[in-house]
C-alpha cells in the first residue's frame, strides 16, 4: 500500500532503501579516517625529532663537544615534555578535530555515534602491549635472535592487539580496518617462510615501517569506503519529489 | 492501527531523521550537502522537527565561522521507530 502526501509518496518500494539511511550515514560517519594519517604522520615527525636530537647530543658529547651537547639535550627535554602535554590536555584532540574538519570541509561535519565504552581491561591490555613493545628489543638481544626475526616477534603480540582493539572499541569502522593486521601478519609469514622482506634496513625500521606502512594501506581503504558509502547515502537520502525548492513549507 | 506522525511521514523530514539517527550530530553543511536541498527548504523542514521535539539544533561559532549543528532527540527516535511501525502495520494490514 503506498501512502501519497503533496510532494510525494513513501510507498512500499521506497521504505527499504529509505531504512538504509542510517545505517550508510554510520559507515560513512566512522570512516573519515584521514585524520589517522595526519596523526601517523605527526608521530612519525614528533619521534623522528626526538630521536635525531638524541642522536645529535650523543655525537656532541662523543665527539667532545659538551655545550651544543647540552642544548640538544634540553631541546629534547623540550620536545618531549611539549609532546607530552598536549597528548595528555585535550589540544592534541581539538587540533585533529579541527583538521578532520578541514579534511572533509566540502562533505560537512558530522559526528559519528560513539563506540561503546572501553572494557575495564582495555587499559591492562594497552600497558601489557606498550611494555611487549619495549622489551622486545631486549629481549632478542638477549635471546640473540636474528633482527629479520623482530617482525615476526613483533606481529605475534601486535597483530592480537589490533585485532582486539579494533573489535572492542571500533568495531563500528570499516572491517577494512583490519587489513593493517591481515597484512602485519602476511608480512611476518612472508618473512618466516624465507622472502627477504625489508631485510637490508634498520632492525626496529624493519618493524615499524610495515607496522605504518599497513595502517596507512588499511586508512586509506577505510576512507574510500566512506567515500562510498556517502555516495550510496546522497544517493538514497536526495529527494525527487516535486516541490523541494526552498519553498515548501507543509 | 495508528496513523503515521505527519511531521515523520513528509518525505523532506522523514529524511533529515533517518539521516540523523545514523550519527551523534550533523550540521547544516552536511545536512544541505547530503540531502541536496535548499538553505530554505532545509531550514524550514529542520525548524518544524525542532518544533516538534524532534530534533535539538545549536548554534555555535567554529572561530568566527558559525556553525548550525543537529542532534536527533529522544523523543525523535521514538517517533521515527513509531512512524516505521505504523507503515509495516499499514503494509501488512493493506
Amino acid at each position: 500500500m503506498k501512502m501519497k502526501t503533496a510532494t510525494g509518496d513513501v510507498g512500499d518500494g521506497a521504505q527499504q532503501p529509505l531504512k538504509d539511511i542510517p545505517r550508510l550515514a554510520g559507515v560513512y560517519s566512522h570512516n573519515r579516517t584521514l585524520v589517522v594519517l595526519v596523526s601517523m604522520l605527526t608521530c612519525c615527525l614528533v619521534s623522528a625529532l626526538i630521536a635525531g636530537l638524541s642522536i645529535g647530543a650523543a655525537r656532541a658529547y662523543g665527539t667532545g663537544h659538551p655545550g651544543p651537547g647540552v642544548v640538544l639535550v634540553v631541546a629534547d627535554a623540550v620536545v618531549c615534555l611539549g609532546w607530552l602535554w598536549l597528548v595528555l590536555s585535550k589540544r592534541l584532540n581539538q587540533w585533529m578535530s579541527g583538521v578532520s574538519d578541514w579534511l572533509y570541509r566540502g562533505d560537512g561535519m558530522v559526528v559519528a555515534t560513539p563506540a561503546s565504552p572501553p572494557a575495564r581491561s582495555a587499559k591492562v591490555v594497552a600497558w601489557v602491549f606498550a611494555l611487549l613493545v619495549c622489551a622486545t628489543p631486549w629481549l632478542t638481544q638477549q635471546w640473540r635472535v636474528p633482527d629479520w626475526c623482530l617482525q615476526p616477534i613483533a606481529a605475534l603480540y601486535a597483530v592480537p592487539f589490533m585485532t582486539w582493539l579494533w573489535w572492542v572499541q571500533q568495531r563500528h569502522q570499516s572491517p577494512l580496518m583490519l587489513l593493517w593486521p591481515v597484512l602485519y601478519a602476511a608480512h611476518a609469514v612472508a618473512l618466516l617462510a624465507g622472502v627477504p622482506l625489508l631485510r637490508s634496513i634498520d632492525p626496529m625500521m624493519q618493524v615499524m615501517l610495515p607496522m605504518a606502512a599497513y595502517s596507512a594501506v588499511a586508512v586509506i581503504a577505510s576512507h574510500l569506503h566512506g567515500r562510498w558509502a556517502l555516495r550510496r547515502l546522497r544517493a538514497l537520502a536526495q529527494t525527487p519529489a516535486a516541490g523541494d525548492d526552498g519553498d515548501e513549507t507543509s | 492501527m495508528s496513523d503515521p506522525d505527519p511531521v515523520v511521514h513528509q518525505p523532506t523530514r522523514l529524511r533529515i531523521m533517518m539521516l540523523l539517527a545514523g550519527v551523534a550530530e550533523a550540521d547544516f553543511t552536511f545536512l544541505l550537502n547530503t540531502l541536496g536541498l535548499t538553505r530554505g527548504n532545509l531550514s524550514a523542514q529542520s525548524a518544524k522537527l525542532e518544533e516538534a521535539g524532534y530534533v535539538e539544533v545549536s548554534k555555535g561559532f567554529v572561530g568566527r565561522v558559525p556553525r548550525t549543528t543537529y542532534k536527533l532527540t529522544a523523543k525523535g527516535r521514538a517517533a521515527l521507530e513509531g512512524y516505521w511501525q505504523a507503515m509495516d502495520g499499514i503494509r501488512a494490514g493493506g
